[in-house]
Order: C-alpha cells, then structure tokens, then sequence
C-alpha cells in the first residue's frame, strides 16, 4: 500500500513548476478532462443550481402564486429565524437533533465497516454469498412496517418484553416516553443498514492485490494483522469519504421514522428539526419558515462537512474531499 | 483478462489463521441471519395468512390460514405488468446514466492538478444540502417540457456528489504507475478511463449500479410529481394506488367495513411489500461475483 | 477488456431503452383495451328526451368549432376507480344532452392520498386542469383565485342553476360558498340528505363485549355512573378469575387520544371548536378538566390499559379480537364489525355497540362528525376550474349540473328499474342483485354508483345521496339500548334514533369564519402545535402524573399549552370570533 500512498492525490506531489503554469496554459493542457467534465456539471448545473434560487424563500414572505421572484422580502428579511429562535421549543428541538444525530452516527457508521471486514474473513463461498444476500433485505423493508414491528415487539406482550423475562427482568411498555426510543431507533438503523452499507466496503475489499496475501502468508502474519495491514488499507479511503459526508447527515435525522415512532406519551421528547419542519411546512402550509429552517440545518451541516474535511486534511491529505 | 480465470484460485489465501475464529465466525453470521431474516419471512407469512390469524397476533414466520387474496388484487390491477415494464427501463436508464455521468466526473477530480478540483468539489458538495425546494424545481422541469417523460425522473438526480467522491476514492486506490505508464504509451485521458479504471472498477459499478437501481425502483416521490400519465408511471406509483385505492385512506368510514373479513389490510400492504422487493432482489446474485475476494494487478498491467 | 466492454454495452443498452419512451404511448391503448371483469347489471342507454338542457335553462353557450369540448380534469380515484364504468359512460351522455355539444374529457387520475399531497404544488406551479378536484378548504385557495390561476365562478353565475340548491340549504350558505370579498373558487362538495339522518361517524358510542355482558347478566351503561359501575362489576371478575381478560377498557389505536370518547359525554372537544356561540379551546376548558380528573379515577383502580397511549392498531386489535379486554370507548363505525369477522369460528367473542353514556351534568352526549339535514355543503373538498380554461361557460355548466336531481339520481342510485325501484311513497331501494349480494358496496362500485361510497363518478366530488349510501355501504352491526336491549342496526342510524337532536354537537355546525392566508396560519398554530402538546400532557393527569385536582398542575398545563403557539394565543381565538359570521347576525343583516 505504500506506493499508492506515495502517488496518490496528494497536493505536495504535485511538482511546483507545474502550479507555476498560467491559467490559461492549464487549461489547453487538460482540454480533454475538461471535455469529460462537460456533461456531469452540465448536468449538475441544470437540474442542481438552476433551481436553487428557491432557497430565497427563506427570506420572502412566499405567496406560491407569485412566484419566489415575485414574492416580497420579508421585513426585517431574517424574521423567519427570529420566529424560530423564539418559539418556546427550538432550543430543545435543535439539542435533540443534534444528540441523536451524533449517536446514530457514532453508532450506526462502524458498524457496515466492521461487517464487512467479518465476512471478509468468513470462510466458503457459497455461505458466504447467502449471509451477505440476507443481510440487505432489511434494506427492502419499508419503514412503516418496521416501525409497525418496533411497536409490536416493545409492548408488554411483545418480543423484547419475551427476552427480558427470559432474564428475569420485569416487563416494560418500551413504546412509553423517550427511555428505550434511541436504543430502538439506533438498533433499528443499524439493522436495516448494515448490510447494504457493508456492500461498498466489500466491494473495496474485492480491489486487493491478492499479492499482499501471498506475501503477508509467506511472512507468517495472522488473521489479525493480514487485516490491519492489508485489508484495513484497502478500504481506508472509502471509509474515510463516507465518515466526512455522513458528518453531514447529522442535521438529517430519519424524520419519517421518528415520526412513525412518536406517540402521545413522548412526542414532545422526540421532536427534532426534520418533524418540526413537517409539521410546519406540511401541517401548517407555512413554506418560507420551514424552508428556513431547512437552510439552518443545512447551513450547519455544510460547516460540518467542511470542518471535519479540513481535519482530514491534517491527518491524511490524499483522503479529503479537496 | 487472465485475471478472472487467477481469482478462483486466490481466494483462499486470506483465510490462512486459526481455525477456532472460522468456526465462532460462522456462529455468529448464522445467528446474525436469523435476526435479519425474521422481519422478512414475517411480511411474506402474514401477506398469505388469514384475517383472523393476522388480527389475533398469531402469524409469525410461517403462513396460517392460507389466503393469497392479497395478491390476487395486486395483480387484478390492468396496468401492472405495464408498469414493471416501465420501472425496469427508468431503472436501467438512470442506471446507466449514473455510471457513466460519475465516472466521468470522478476520473477528472482525482487527477491531482485538474485546474478545477476544488472548485468542482465544492459546487459538488454544496448540492448535497443545498436545494431549491420542490416548487421552483417542478417549475423548472416543467419549463424543460420534461413533465411527463421519464427523463424528469432520470436526469435530476443521476449526478449525486456522494457517488462522485465515491467513485473517486475508489479510484484514486488504483495505482497512478499504471496510470502515468498508459500515457507514456500514448493513452488519451478517455482511453485511460475506459481500458484501465473501468475493468478495474467492476466491483464499483457493480455495487453503485445497484445502489442505483433500487433507488429508482423503491421512490415515487418525483413520479407522483411528474408523470400524470397512467401508462407511463412506474411500479411504485401503481402499488401505492392499488394499496391506498383499496384500503381507502381517508375514507375510513368504509375502509373496516369493505374487508368483510376476507381481507385484511396487511395482507394487501404486505403483497405490495413482497411484489416491490423480490424483482430487484434476483440482481443482487448476478452482481455477487463482481465482488469476489481479489484482483490481480498484473494481469492489467501487461 | 471484454468486461469493460460489456459495460459499455449495458450503458448503451439503457440509453436504448431510453429512446423506447414513445412506446409507452403504444403501450397505452393496449392496457386500455383491458376489460374488467362481466358487469352484473347491463344499464343500457337512456333516454334524455325529458332531462333538461342547458338551452332550456336559458344559459347562452358559445358555438364551438368542431362541436367537442376537449377539456381536462384532474382528478383522485377513491377505492375503485371510475374508468371505465357504466355510469361513467352515462355521465358523459347526459352531460352532451344537457351542453348541446360532444364532450371529451381526458382525465389524469391519482390515488387519493397521492392526490392531496401533490395538490397544493401543482396549484402553486399553475399546473392546473380545465376542471380539478379540490380538497383543502376555503383559505389555501383564494391566492390562486385572486390571482386568476382559479376562474372566479361568481363572474359566471348565469350558468349556475343546481348548485344553489346545495348552498341554500347549508346553513349560512351564501357565506360558506364565497370568500369574504363575495368571490366563489370553487363548488363545494354536496350531500344530499333527504331522509335527515343526522347520523355519526364515530366516537359517538362505546364498544362493549356482548357476550361477556349476557353471561353476567350486566348491560351497557346508560349514565356515567352507570358506566364507573360497570367497570367495577367487570373489573372484580378479571381479578376474581371469572373473565380470563387483562383491563376492562382499552384504546383501539394509539392514533386516537384514549379521551376522544369521553370529550363529548363532558360536552367539551379535544381541539379547537366552535362551540355554539364562540371558538374555544377544548383542552383547556373547565370541562374537559372535569373529564381528565375522571379517568384519572378510573386509572388509579386500573380499570384501564396502560398502553392506552402507546399501542397501535395492530397490537390493539390483537387484544380486541383475543379477548383480553372488555370495553373500547374510542371506536370507528364498523369496527366491532371488523373485530367480530376477526375473531374465528371457534370463539365466542362479540362486540356490539351502545350510544354514549349520559353524565346528568351536561345532557346528552354530543357525537362527532353529523350529517346535516336535507342539501347541504361539505365546506373543505370541491372542483375548481382553471382560469384559463377556454370556454368558461361550458365548465361552469358543466360542473353545475352536477348537482342537478336528474344527475345525482343517475350518479347515486342509477336507473330505476334496473338497479333500483321506487315505492308508492316515493322511496327509492336497490334491487336485490346489489342490495343482496355478498359486498353490496362493492357490487354497486362497480357499476360507478357512488352510493357504494367507495366510487366517486363524474368529474369528483360530485354530490352523495345519503340515503343510498345508507343501504349499500353502511354494514349492520350488533347495537344495544335500554328500550330495545339487543339488536343489529347501522352505526349512521342508531347514533341518530338514539342520540337524537340534543346531540347534534356545535363543533360540528360552525360558524362561518373567513380568514387570509396569515389568520389561517395563526389558526393551524391551535390546530396544530397547542393541540400536540395538550394531547401528551393531558395524558399524564390520566396517569396521575399530574394531579387534576391540583390548581397549579392545571395552570402551568393551561400555560404551557398557550405558549406553543407562535402568535399570542388569546389574540388568535378573539381573531377567529372577529371573523365569524353566525346564522343570527346573517339573517339580521338581511
């Protein structure tokens, strides 16, 4: 793995005269890349950035009839935030989705990865093949019917109630308040994508020189280290760009789910941005806040990414986005 | 491409090590299979299972009381199979478009002194949390003549900037030497993409190809929006109508008293469930071998 | 390089596909060609000679070039879709009698459900069809109209003739028909109720255990007293062993607060409602104080289910249809029913049904969701029509003579003698091949009567024939009263025989009460955040979390729930009363 280190997209690599080259010189010279670009960015701008003046709404007082250019400012043109701001709730509605984006992350982004280098490990193509086949169905799933099964297995009769006297513990309605809501909300996620989420890892574990194995074999390494020194490497730098941009997910929790898992005994508890913004966009028909509120999140997120990208940086140049 | 014919017999290098982790390793995936399998073997039982059974809570992992009714009112629907159809080719279309529109995209970012790489990353990453919102883009695919045609559905989101840097860090595992030796021969940048990074990246494009696929094949959102046209709306579109037509939605009042106790409206959820997965389900076989343990280098290299 | 080749190939493969895309209109005419399955009756073709026309009612439509109308609409389809039925076709023939000229609709159907969400976009990209089904109330569309997306139909009303019917007899009609500024957006759904059954949907009565009752010789409850008695009486045989049951009352879905059934016997609501002369908020009445320190008793002698506020429907029902629980106090129409087909041959389980018990302090129990008599309007849904349709006139008429006898009576009961017969008193019954036949709902539905109330024929929503509705889509099921004891009868019918007029709640007859986009929203921050937040809270002084008798527990509730709202929620509910418009001060003012 060291000479793709070596010659990987590093920006150091790059000999100084070259960035010394004027503009337009550059330019000639990478006229074909240039060329290959044309069509993905002309898509990006057509179907991404023309419409992205919609965003404005944020800041207008949206009438749909008129249209986001017609519509006028609001006045002061922040009111949407000094509105959010004041509502008795935001402060707990964004320290929740924060809490539980941090800990569906920590806990669901490891664990694809550790699955993967598992079935990496496991023995007999044929098995092999079939766990991996089973372990994305949950991903099929809809989540209106897991939920449905949450619900079912939580309640005093259910299945988790069944396990819990089995040790002897006394049973409980899981389904009451917030207590076992990110347990079963982070389990959940983390059943329903670890094996779809472990695919892209496989299949950075398929680009192995198996060269390495034969060497690593020939040294005598065990299990362990073929692992961390050769498989580990392998899918470093996928791992590393899924961890920079799931940062930016935290913002995103799984609203539709939490709103299915919400009942009258916790729905205040689980209120993050994603249902508030449902209840006040949809519920409510009130475009512009909610578009508003969506740009917070976004906004955040987008410094998410962008921070957690510089730390990247730092540490391994060649994995960063830029 | 010696290196397919190689794979078969390299694969079990990696497993050289103790045999006491083999046997606790296939302990663990055979319980972890039961877990993932439950929620599935339920929703196939219960969509053949009585409304009695279902109602009582007594249906677990194996039908009782046998009814298909469920699936007799799917498949009672007209423009099903017609639907299938038009799914399967919105799927292969945005998959297709997806591939190549990435790949292109990606081949170009990675290279280290592209003048654009930065620029390009960061109007890339912008669209992943920045959009205009579902009015001024219907507009705009209106404006485009697009409703009503399945490119609304293909074009829009073919480009994600998570597949690009996907793709990208993908690629940039692929040794430059190779790289850099193709163009001492005189490669053009096209002609390195398509003879070496692409048969390098089959386990790639088999992995996103599928990614793609499903995506396509489980939404409905932007069909609902776009295409009014019965005969040219996907499966989805079709399942979400026959479930909410047949169980009634918000006309509840006769929702309970239509099943007449035939039918119970899980049965027909579930059908649904069991008709959307198992198509797109039978790829995942075919694709499996592009992720085969290992790859030879070599053999590309010469 | 074979495989990259191959990749290359399925790319191209797709881009192949893609070029297909005109097949799907050759596609089109094949599905199309599909025929459902054989019609039970053959209605035949109808004779129009005595049906009006719009000539006839002295309406002046223009000449048009090849004689069609070529028009539009968008439209949902409810449980069976209208293509292709029978009365669908007879539609279109009465319509072309009555406009003089070919009609030739194109419709873009979508589930229902899909229908709503999509709405409100399509309207705001102006996306709109000559004629569109319209399901969101008076507020969200005057923008549109004042705008001209939505033809203004007060400019037309030379060309309605029918409807006025429907808007006379709402009460206040004339106001609930048009915005303040006298504009109308849109036809208001009718309902015609000719027999005056101002019958119930739900939670108008409670959900007893027939069979437990007989083999104990206990009834339902006629007073509230009667009601905490019973669960005492049921309550000592589950602790006694003589019932194998759990709890006496339950939920019947976590969807519902558990109260829902309770509000009415305490003459207050659980939302936002008018209440006969102002609007209030139920949740922090006095009343429904009373209420929760009720349950609160029936609570702590674990009468009730704890998971009353956390199970849901499927979990609920397996309770219901295995016997663990007793009574249900929030019910749907048909559900007993539904339990009862539920519960399998072997079992002796049977639910059955009872109006609400009385409490002496307040009355009658108020029902929710009752008919109003004779016409009348169903104020949120209707048809708009595009302001930039071509031929206004012609839509206008259209749409109006939808709500003509001539037509309803096609579209509702179809064609005497051959689906239906009329009696020496002039009252209408479906013949037997419907009325008897295993699913009259569904027999009648396919057919494209609306009666079946699960098929909506012509351009929807056009109006129902209660009446019809009540013979074809209302199911018996088992009932009970202290004058008649048990008995089968329909949910619509005994909750009007037995609730009678006293229980008729206001909520359900409100004042009229115009309001702009702005007041609109100030009223969803009631209907929407307040009422959330009272929902969870008052749950907990069920459960004695907190203690209904304490002043301060109530204050700090009544607080909390005032502060969700974003506007100052005592200005909110002055606005609404500010906006309203009574049927006294209508009539003074003429």
């Amino acid at each position: 793995m060291a000479k793709t280190k070596s010659t990987a997209a590093g920006v150091p690599r790059v000999p100084f005269r070259v960035r010394r080259h004027r503009f337009a010189q550059r330019l000639v010279r990478q006229r074909t890349l240039l060329l290959m670009a044309v069509f993905p960015m002309a898509l990006l701008i057509i179907f991404r950035y023309v419409p992205i003046y919609g965003i404005l709404i944020a800041f207008k007082k949206y009438k749909p009839s008129k249209g986001v250019w017609g519509s006028e400012w609001l006045d002061p043109f922040w009111k949407n935030y000094t509105k959010f701001f004041k509502n008795v709730n935001s402060e707990y509605i964004i320290w929740n989705t924060v809490r539980i984006g941090v800990l569906t992350l920590l806990f669901t982004y490891p664990m694809p990865i550790l699955f993967a280098l598992l079935l990496n490990e496991l023995k007999g193509n044929a098995y092999k093949k079939t766990v991996q086949t089973i372990s994305y169905i949950p991903h099929f799933i809809s989540i209106v019917v897991i939920c449905s099964m949450l619900n079912s297995f939580g309640s005093l009769s259910g299945m988790f109630n069944d396990i819990r006297a089995l040790f002897g513990l006394a049973r409980v309605d899981m389904n009451n308040g917030d207590t076992y809501f990110l347990r079963e909300y982070i389990g959940s996620a983390i059943w329903q994508g670890i094996g779809w989420g472990s695919i892209i890892y496989l299949s950075a574990l398929s680009n192995v020189d198996t060269a390495l194995y034969d060497v690593a074999n020939l040294d005598g390494a065990n299990r362990w280290q073929k692992i961390r020194h050769i498989a580990w490497p392998a899918i470093l730098p996928t791992t590393t760009v899924i961890l920079i941009m799931n940062v930016g997910n935290v913002m995103n929790s799984d609203y539709t789910k939490i709103l299915l898992m919400q009942n009258d005994s916790n729905r205040s508890k689980l209120e993050v941005i994603g249902t508030f913004v449902y209840h006040q966009g949809i519920e409510s028909g009130q475009f512009s806040y909610s578009t508003a509120i969506n740009l917070f999140a976004s906004a955040i997120s987008f410094a998410l990414v962008f921070a957690t990208n510089m730390i990247v940086r730092r540490i391994s140049p060649e994995n960063s986005l830029w | 491409m010696a290196a397919a014919a190689k794979k078969k017999k390299v694969n079990n290098k990696i497993y050289i090590g103790s045999r006491a982790a083999d046997v606790l390793l296939w302990i663990f995936f055979a319980a972890v299979s039961v877990i993932f399998l439950y929620p599935f073997l339920n929703v196939l039982a219960v969509s053949f299972s009585s409304n009695e059974m279902i109602s009582q809570g007594r249906v677990t992992i194996f039908p009782r009381g046998f009814n298909a009714n469920g699936y007799k009112l799917l498949f009672r629907e007209a423009h099903i199979w017609q639907a299938y159809l038009n799914t399967i080719i919105i799927c292969v279309g945005f998959a297709a478009f997806n591939l190549v529109s990435t790949s292109l995209l990606a081949y170009v970012m990675m290279i280290p002194d592209f003048v654009f790489r930065k620029l390009f990353s960061i109007l890339l990453l912008i669209t992943m949390f920045f959009s205009g919102g579902t009015i001024p883009t219907y507009l705009w695919i209106q404006k485009l003549h697009l409703i009503n045609t399945w490119w609304s559905l293909i074009l829009p989101g073919c480009l994600s900037a998570y597949n690009v840097f996907v793709y990208r860090a993908f690629y940039q595992g692929i040794s430059m030497e190779i790289r850099e030796a193709a163009k001492i021969d005189g490669a053009g940048e096209f002609q390195i993409l398509t003879r070496i990074y692409v048969p390098l990246s089959k386990a790639l494009y088999a992995t996103f190809g599928l990614f793609a696929i499903v995506g396509m094949w489980n939404s409905y959102y932007e069909a609902l929006l776009y295409i009014h046209d019965q005969a040219k709306q996907p499966i989805q579109m079709i399942l979400r109508k026959i479930v909410f037509t047949a169980l009634g939605s918000d006309m509840t009042e006769t929702t309970q008293m239509m099943q007449n106790g035939k039918l119970n409206r899980l049965n027909l959820q579930y059908a649904c469930i069991i008709a959307t997965m198992l198509p797109v389900m039978v790829i995942y076989p075919f694709l499996q071998k592009y992720f085969a343990q290992g790859v030879q280098l070599g053999a590309v290299k010469g | 390089m074979r495989k990259a080749r191959r990749i290359l190939a399925a790319a191209a493969a797709g881009a192949m596909a893609l070029s297909m895309m005109p097949m799907a209109a050759l596609a089109e005419e094949t599905t199309e060609a599909a025929s459902e399955n054989e019609p039970v009756i053959d209605l035949g073709d109808i004779d129009f000679s005595t049906w009006a026309t719009a000539k006839d009612n002295g309406m002046d439509l223009p000449e048009l070039p090849d004689g069609t109308l070529h028009i539009t609409a968008n439209i949902p389809d409810f449980n069976m879709t209208s293509e292709g039925t029978q009365i669908q076709k007879l539609w279109t023939e009465a319509m072309e009698h009555y406009l003089g000229v070919k009609v030739d609709v194109t419709f873009n159907r979508t589930a229902w459900a899909d229908y709503r969400t999509n709405e409100m976009t399509l309207l705001a990209a102006g996306s709109v069809a000559d004629a569109n089904t319209y399901s969101q109330g008076p507020s969200a569309i005057v923008e549109y109209g004042d705008d001209g997306v939505v033809l203004n139909l007060a400019d037309y009303k030379d060309y309605i003739k029918y409807y006025w019917d429907y808007v006379d007899g709402h009460p206040n009609g004339r106001a609930v028909a048009s915005t303040a500024d006298g504009n109308m957006y849109y036809f208001m759904d009718g309902m015609n109720n000719e027999d005056n059954i101002q019958g119930a949907q739900s939670f108008t009565s409670f959900a007893y255990r027939f069979d437990v009752l007989q083999k104990l010789g206990l009834q339902p409850a006629t007073t509230l007293d009667e009601f905490t008695q019973l669960c005492a009486d049921l309550k000592a045989k589950i602790d006694d062993g003589t019932l194998d049951s759990d709890y006496v009352l339950f939920n019947s879905d976590s969807n519902y607060a558990f109260y829902r059934g309770f509000v009415g016997i305490f003459h207050t609501w659980d939302t936002l409602y008018w209440n006969g002369t102002e609007w209030a908020f139920g949740p922090i009445e006095d009343n429904f104080r009373e209420m929760l320190k009720y349950l609160n008793q029936l609570y702590a002698a674990g009468y009730i289910d704890p998971e009353f506020a956390t199970a849901d429907g499927n979990t609920e029902t397996e309770k219901a249809t295995t016997g663990k629980v007793l009574i249900c106090p929030t019910l749907w129409s048909g559900m007993a029913a539904s339990w009862n087909t539920a519960v399998g041959d072997d079992s002796d389980i049977q639910w059955g049904l009872a109006y609400l018990p009385e409490n002496p302090t307040y009355g009658t129990a108020w029902k929710w969701g009752s008919k109003l008599p004779g016409k009348s309007l169903n104020t949120n849904m209707g048809i708009y029509i595009s302001g930039d349709t071509e031929y206004p006139e012609y839509m206008v008429a259209m749409i109006d003579y939808q709500y003509s006898d001539e037509m309803t009576t096609l579209l509702n009961w179809g064609i005497e003698g051959k689906t239906y017969t009329v009696d020496s008193d002039g009252k209408k019954t479906y013949v037997d091949a419907i009325a008897k036949s295993d699913n009259p709902s569904n027999t009648s539905g396919e057919l494209g009567l609306m009666a079946s109330a699960v098929c909506r024929t012509g351009i929807p929503f056009t109006p129902q024939n209660f009446s019809a509705m009540l013979q074809v889509a209302s199911l018996p099921e088992p009932w009970w009263s202290a004058s008649d004891g048990y008995f089968e009868s329909k949910y619509w019918i005994e909750s009007d025989r037995q609730g009678g007029a006293d229980s008729v709640s206001p909520y359900d007859r409100p004042a009229v009460t115009n309001l702009d986009v702005d007041q609109s929203t100030a009223k969803a921050q009631l209907q929407t955040a307040c009422e959330t937040y009272a929902k969870e809270e008052a749950i907990k002084f069920i459960t004695g979390e907190y203690d209904p008798n304490d002043d301060a527990a109530w204050e700090s509730y009544v607080e909390g729930v005032k502060s969700q709202s974003d506007e100052d929620f005592d200005d909110t509910l002055q606005m609404l009363d500010d906006n309203s418009v009574t049927d006294e001060e209508e009539s003074t003012a003429e």
